[in-house]
């Protein structure tokens, strides 16, 4: 076959609509699952429940019922300090991560996603255990005679700051250290050559460089933060109640739809707000990229007050210039507080680890003796066993649908210049930015109209929805790197598009793939929210179920179970590393 | 070592990572005002002898002088050296005005004093246009022109440049070194340049330093390396030669060195700091080569055959193949060249006090 | 938007649509003229547990039907509508509160049971309706922590009494229960709560409000609250209470002034297996299976002759056994009914300020 035939072919294999058409399967996947039940919600927040005429009564309550402005007050209050606290406690951590060599920076990353994936249950539980009147670091402190009297660090405000900033904070360091480690460290030695000291370089050019990784993170996690349920109820007090916790009640106990329509609504109102504000300050774009130098051009005076007030942080850190300076190799300051930081992440689990193992009955800790029979227990249990399995076969078949729907709209974006690209990208991410709650409210209202809620079928949806921005960003990231020019070279030598996509796309993106299925798989293991109302009570998945028996009965199989879960994602983790790796 | 107008002394730095050694102990004396390039192939040791220099890396031993002045433990923030680096680390989140102010702003220079200094420095570069522009938005040129500004907007007394034009195409490279030669002398200031083009150095340097293998070569004016290269290293990297490989065979009567090579007995000039053992090489650039047989004394003759003539603009290259197989290059201007033809054996020969020999 | 859907999906009937259509591969049992097994849906768990050794097994070992049991959600009303209206019955049986009862007879979902009244003579009252048969019941009381509290409250007013009987203390954070409790704190007398005095319990609320540590969510949270120590008296259900001193905590629990509350079966009205499942539920009426299931649960029978076949030791920490069911009272489910919506709003405000 000469060339020009061969060319000709190429040519005449060209689709008659754009490759933007790839991204169509997940997008009428999102429209139909999230932005329809959304449209619902909001419907069902100005009908009358019963005439179903146009109202702002629901609002109107929401005004006239002072309780209500109060608990978006909290939530939005918990939000931020969450979001603030965890940015702030993260940040060095984060930079000292971005410093490392890539591959040790991927090891101790490792330790930082562990905590990420461990369920908000078993943290909870295991904070729970720690944080108690007679817990865990109150005994220490007492018997160690550093606190006369137990200190209050649950059922309180603290209480539930600990719980979500340490389930928050490797959030907001994953989405730091990209940005940081893009960041050009030669920079600052040049500003160092031209007479900058360590607060100068710090302030002047450091931090405003990480600045777009700081708000993304800020944002992510304050977004995330609005739909906390579950550490506000097992850590908090009388004060901390948040949004989320109300919207279920009304659901699940008072069945007032409209009404949870209406606090779905200002829940994602918040949301878009605080997402408005970021993009007017740093553009969406850099959500996701991992550069700091894209983005947005700001206003002058902005500009002005943003370097007067870096200027004034440098002046006012420039008396702690000495510390750590004579060691620039060694700092130990930054290597306490790495090692702090390290076991405050990952001390839930350490703790759950040894009550599986309890010989006793209840949660004490350190356990009085060691035996295997809460594994036992839970083996042997018809009820955790097929719950396990059905988080299984779920987990699998989203991991499936999710690769499958985020890879083609991530290849959709990577292939088209179109000009619905942004709208597509900002539609592809709208389930990460949507709080889970609202999401999983305006499922269950949209599964119980087509008979979906207590079916497997549903919560495969409904997880799928969840993982497609994580498969998204995945694989739209391993496609930026892919060079097209190879399936131009692969076809002048006489592959079809198909043997292309075969031999020669495949397997360069297949870590990619893989990692975003594995990232898919762990999501959809570990999700609480959607299964609560999908579930039906029938359906139990593994979270589902730790959640029942953490409301039912509080016992060492918890721990057990926790354990198992906790391998099991590792083990996927462990997975997902050496798939990049390769 | 008692050079008292040094102003930046070199006195045994060296630096070791563990078991490699990317520089062995150092000594270099660097008078006031002088551009001296440290020229060399990458891992030869110039990269890492500027960083002592600059502060950005701790040396493992030996000492920095500067205006006699012991510098070496002296903090990065300190020194007040202008740095200019291949990647120019422009600060993207600042303007160019931005960029040029910052060193003066860290000297807390008035804000009047640095608009003023600002605006002279960046019309100096022709960059008073664009001093609102962020640097992604300027070409790579222009970049470079601000990374000067922001460099000699301080006037520091010593500047360092890391291979500054390194990412630059061919016709801007010689555009801005003209640049650094000008700014150079207009402020007076002891510059150190690192490089690994040869041609970059010879048109720059006061002094080139030539570097290989984690060591210094020669050092010396460009025309002092050119003709008179002291090893077999520094001939080869800085312009073309020709090298023929062999034994030193005594010396002739007129003080010059007898080499014995597999095409024939030549004479040259002894290499200044070589000993006469071992493997030796005469090296004779191309344009000292004639065509035709010697006529009378002081001259070494070959005779070779013609490969190929290459046109190379100004002149033709003649490619020759000598008996033993070397190849040897000779320029000539196109009009001595018609009437040979590929294939053609002929005689070429060169002044004796041309040839150079080293080891 | 149509304007249709939402008339006739208001509510509960939402849910019912959904879970509908999850039940369409079972239709086809309704063809089953034998009938060879029931599905029963309880509260899973512990439950499971104890009604199969006390119930599902042995009437499958008489009769030869087989019990399928499945977990049920804590309120299974809108299920059960969507089961009637859809006929299609996924459940044969299914537990009920006495407020799922209240809805459910309200809206014409249940079956009526046609037991021989001689098989609940018997029982205690509020126990036996003609579409419910009671079969446990759980109390909702206070337990303390015999090592730690050295002079136990034994009533609600003692309860708040933070001066005379110090220690940490937890309440629901919700306002069933807990209002009663506020009243009877105040000296309502028992017989005299329902209709709730609101004010009356919030004011008394106000009180005891800035010194309870923990405010509780979980039923299992009781447990753990009194094993780790983390409070020294806490209010919760008898059940949960009782499974902390069976793990070993030092705690005991105060009948006194409790309100109780009874669990038992209904059937979906217009069931294919109905006959069947009336037969299991006339079954379960049965003095000596309740006793069996007291072995797992410590939730009291509702047949009284069934202490008969219970060991005294364990009779003492049943919900029914005489000498605890004399202090306590029978919730009003139809009060609550009618304001909980309100009650919970204005029980979230009052902890908020």
């Amino acid at each position: 076959m000469s060339v020009a035939q061969t060319i000709s072919r190429v040519q005449s294999w060209r689709p008659k609509f754009g490759p933007i058409w790839l991204a169509a399967p997940a997008l009428a996947f999102v429209a139909v699952f999230l932005l329809w039940p959304m449209a619902r919600l909001i419907g069902l927040s100005i009908q009358d429940a019963d005439t179903a005429a146009f109202t702002l009564d629901h609002y109107q309550k929401l005004v006239d019922t002072p309780v209500y402005s109060r608990i978006l007050g909290i939530t939005f209050r918990i939000s931020v300090l969450t979001a603030f606290f965890s940015v702030l406690l993260g940040y060095p951590l984060a930079s000292w991560l971005a410093s490392l060599p890539s591959h040790k920076r991927n090891k101790w990353l490792f330790l930082v996603l562990l905590p990420f994936w461990t369920s908000y249950l078993v943290k909870t539980f295991a904070w729970m255990i720690m944080l108690g009147d007679k817990g865990l670091i109150n005994s220490i402190l007492t018997g160690t005679g550093m606190a006369e009297d137990s200190l209050s660090l649950m059922y309180n405000e603290l209480g539930v700051l600990i719980g979500m900033v340490h389930a928050m904070m490797p959030l907001a360091i994953l989405t730091m250290v990209p940005v940081m480690a893009n960041v050009d460290n030669r920079l600052s030695l040049a500003a160092g050559s031209m007479g900058a000291r360590r607060s100068q370089r710090f302030w002047l050019i450091e931090f405003p460089l990480t600045m777009p990784g700081v708000a993304a993170g800020g944002l992510l996690t304050f977004i995330t933060s609005l739909g906390f349920f579950i550490v506000p109820a097992y850590l908090g007090g009388r004060g901390q109640t948040m949004l989320a916790q109300i919207i279920i009640m009304q659901v699940q106990q008072l069945v007032n739809w409209a009404f949870a329509a209406v606090l779905s609504v200002m829940l994602v109102a918040a949301a878009l707000v605080a997402i408005w504000f970021y993009d007017r300050l740093f553009g969406l774009s850099t959500l996701t990229s991992a550069s700091s130098t894209s983005g947005k051009k700001h206003g002058q005076w902005l500009r002005f007050l943003a370097q007067k007030v870096l200027s004034l942080l440098a002046w006012l850190s420039s008396p702690f210039d000495r510390l750590g300076q004579s060691t620039s190799e060694r700092r130990p300051f930054k290597f306490a507080y790495v090692l702090i930081i390290f076991v405050f992440l990952l001390a839930p689990a350490m703790i759950v680890l040894p009550l599986a193992f309890t010989s006793d009955r209840t949660l004490a800790f350190p356990p009085p003796g060691y035996s295997l029979r809460w594994f036992e227990f839970y083996f042997n249990s018809p009820i955790w066993i097929s719950a396990t399995i059905r988080s299984f076969g779920v987990a699998f078949a989203t991991a499936i649908v999710a690769t499958c729907l985020g890879g083609l709209a991530a290849l959709a974006l990577a292939r088209s210049d179109s000009r619905y690209g942004k709208a597509i990208f900002a539609l592809m991410l709208a389930p990460m930015i949507v709080p889970r709650i609202v999401i999983a409210v305006g499922l269950f209202y949209l599964m119980a109209q087509i008979g979906l809620v207590a079916s497997n079928i549903g919560l495969i949806i409904g997880h799928t929805l969840l993982a497609v921005p994580f498969t998204f960003i995945t694989i739209g990231a391993v496609l930026k790197g892919y060079d097209w020019r190879l399936n131009d070279a692969a076809a002048t030598l006489g592959a079809g598009r198909i043997t292309v996509l075969r031999l020669i796309t495949l397997p360069l993106l297949r870590g990619g793939i893989i990692s975003a299925a594995l990232f898919a798989f762990v999501t959809s293991f570990d999700e609480l929210t959607i299964a609560l109302f999908i579930s039906g009570g029938l359906k139990s998945t593994l979270p589902k179920q730790m959640w029942d028996d953490m409301y039912l009965q509080l016992n060492p199989t918890l721990a057990a179970v926790s354990v198992v879960v906790l391998v099991i994602v590792t083990l996927l983790l462990i997975a997902a590393q050496k798939v990049q790796k390769k | 070592m008692t050079d008292t107008n040094a102003k930046i002394r070199i006195d045994g730095l060296s630096k070791n990572y563990g078991d490699f050694t990317a520089l062995q102990p150092t000594h270099l004396d660097i008078p006031r005002g002088e551009l001296l390039t440290l020229l060399g192939p990458s891992g030869s040791g110039k990269t890492t002898l500027l960083q002592m220099v600059s502060g950005l890396t701790p040396a493992t031993s030996g000492r920095l002088w500067i205006d006699g002045a012991d510098w070496t433990g002296r903090a990065l923030h300190e020194r007040g050296m202008g740095l200019v680096f291949q990647h120019y680390a422009l600060f993207p989140h600042m303007t160019v005005a931005e960029n040029v102010a910052f060193p003066l702003k860290m000297r807390k220079l008035p804000d009047v004093d640095v608009k003023r200094r600002v605006a002279e420095t960046l019309e100096k570069v022709q960059l008073d246009a664009f001093a609102h522009r962020f640097p992604r938005e300027l070409s790579g040129g222009q970049q470079q022109r601000v990374a000067l500004a922001r460099c000699f907007v301080f006037r520091p007394e010593i500047i360092l440049m890391d291979e500054p034009l390194g990412a630059l195409d061919k016709a801007l490279r010689e555009t801005m070194q003209l640049e650094i030669r000008r700014l150079h002398r207009e402020f007076e200031t002891t510059l150190i340049y690192v490089t690994h083009d040869q041609e970059e150095a010879l048109v720059l340097s006061d002094r080139i330093c030539v570097m290989n293998h984690a060591r210094v070569e020669q050092v010396g004016t460009p025309h002092q390396i050119y003709s008179d290269p002291e090893t077999l290293f520094a001939a080869t990297f800085i312009g073309h030669s020709n090298i023929l490989k062999g034994r030193i065979d005594g010396v002739a009567n007129n003080g010059l060195t007898r080499i014995a090579t597999g095409s024939g007995n030549f004479v040259g000039r002894m290499g200044a700091r070589d000993t006469e053992a071992g493997e030796h090489a005469l090296i004779v650039r191309p344009e000292q080569l004639r065509l035709g047989s010697a006529n009378g004394e002081g001259m070494n003759e070959v005779t070779a055959r013609l490969r190929d003539i290459v046109y190379i603009g100004s002149d033709n290259r003649l490619i020759l193949s000598l008996p033993d197989g070397t190849e040897f290059n000779a320029r000539q201007d196109p009009a001595n060249v018609s009437g040979l033809n590929v294939g053609d054996e002929i005689k070429v020969h060169w002044p004796i006090e041309a040839g150079r020999i080293v080891s | 938007m149509t304007k249709t859907p939402f008339k006739s999906l208001n509510r509960r009937s939402l849910l019912a649509t959904g879970a509908a259509a999850l039940a369409v591969p079972m239709l086809g049992r309704k063809a089953n003229a034998q009938v060879t097994s029931l599905t029963v849906a309880d509260p899973g768990g512990p439950f499971a547990q104890g009604y199969r050794k006390a119930f599902y097994d042995p009437f499958a070992k008489e009769t030869g039907i087989e019990i399928v049991s499945v977990a049920r959600d804590a309120e299974p009303t809108a299920q059960f509508k969507s089961i009637v209206e859809t006929d299609s019955y996924i459940w044969d049986v299914c537990t009920l509160t006495l407020s799922a009862r209240l809805i459910l007879e309200q809206q014409d979902l249940l079956d009526p049971l046609n037991l021989d009244p001689a098989l609940t003579s018997d029982f205690m009252s509020g126990a036996a309706h003609s579409n419910f048969l009671g079969i446990d019941v759980y109390s909702s009381v206070f337990a303390y922590n015999s090592e730690a509290v050295g002079k136990p409250p034994s009533n609600w007013a003692e309860y708040w009494d933070v001066e005379n009987f110090p220690g940490r203390r937890a309440l629901r954070k919700n306002p069933i229960d807990t209002l009663e409790q506020a009243l009877m704190a105040d000296g309502v007398a028992a017989a005299d709560l329902y209709p709730l005095d609101v004010d009356r319990a919030f004011a008394k609320l106000d009180e005891i409000k800035d010194k309870v540590s923990v405010w509780w969510t979980g039923g299992a949270q009781t447990s753990q609250l009194l094993q780790s120590g983390e409070v020294d008296m806490t209010t919760g259900w008898n059940a949960r209470l009782q499974a902390a001193i069976d793990s070993g905590a030092p705690a005991q629990i105060v009948w006194n002034q409790g309100l109780y509350s009874i669990e038992g079966w209904g059937l979906p009205k217009g069931g294919p297996k109905a006959d069947a499942a009336r037969e299991f539920v006339a079954f379960c009426a049965r003095p000596e299976q309740q006793a069996l299931f007291t072995d797992d649960l410590s939730y009291g029978p509702t047949n009284l002759r069934a202490y008969d076949f219970i060991d005294p030791e364990r009779a003492k920490v049943l919900t029914t056994a005489p000498q605890n069911l004399e202090g306590m009272t029978l919730a009003d489910e139809a009060w609550w009914q009618e304001n909980r919506a309100e009650m919970a709003e204005r029980f979230e405000l009052w902890l908020l300020t």
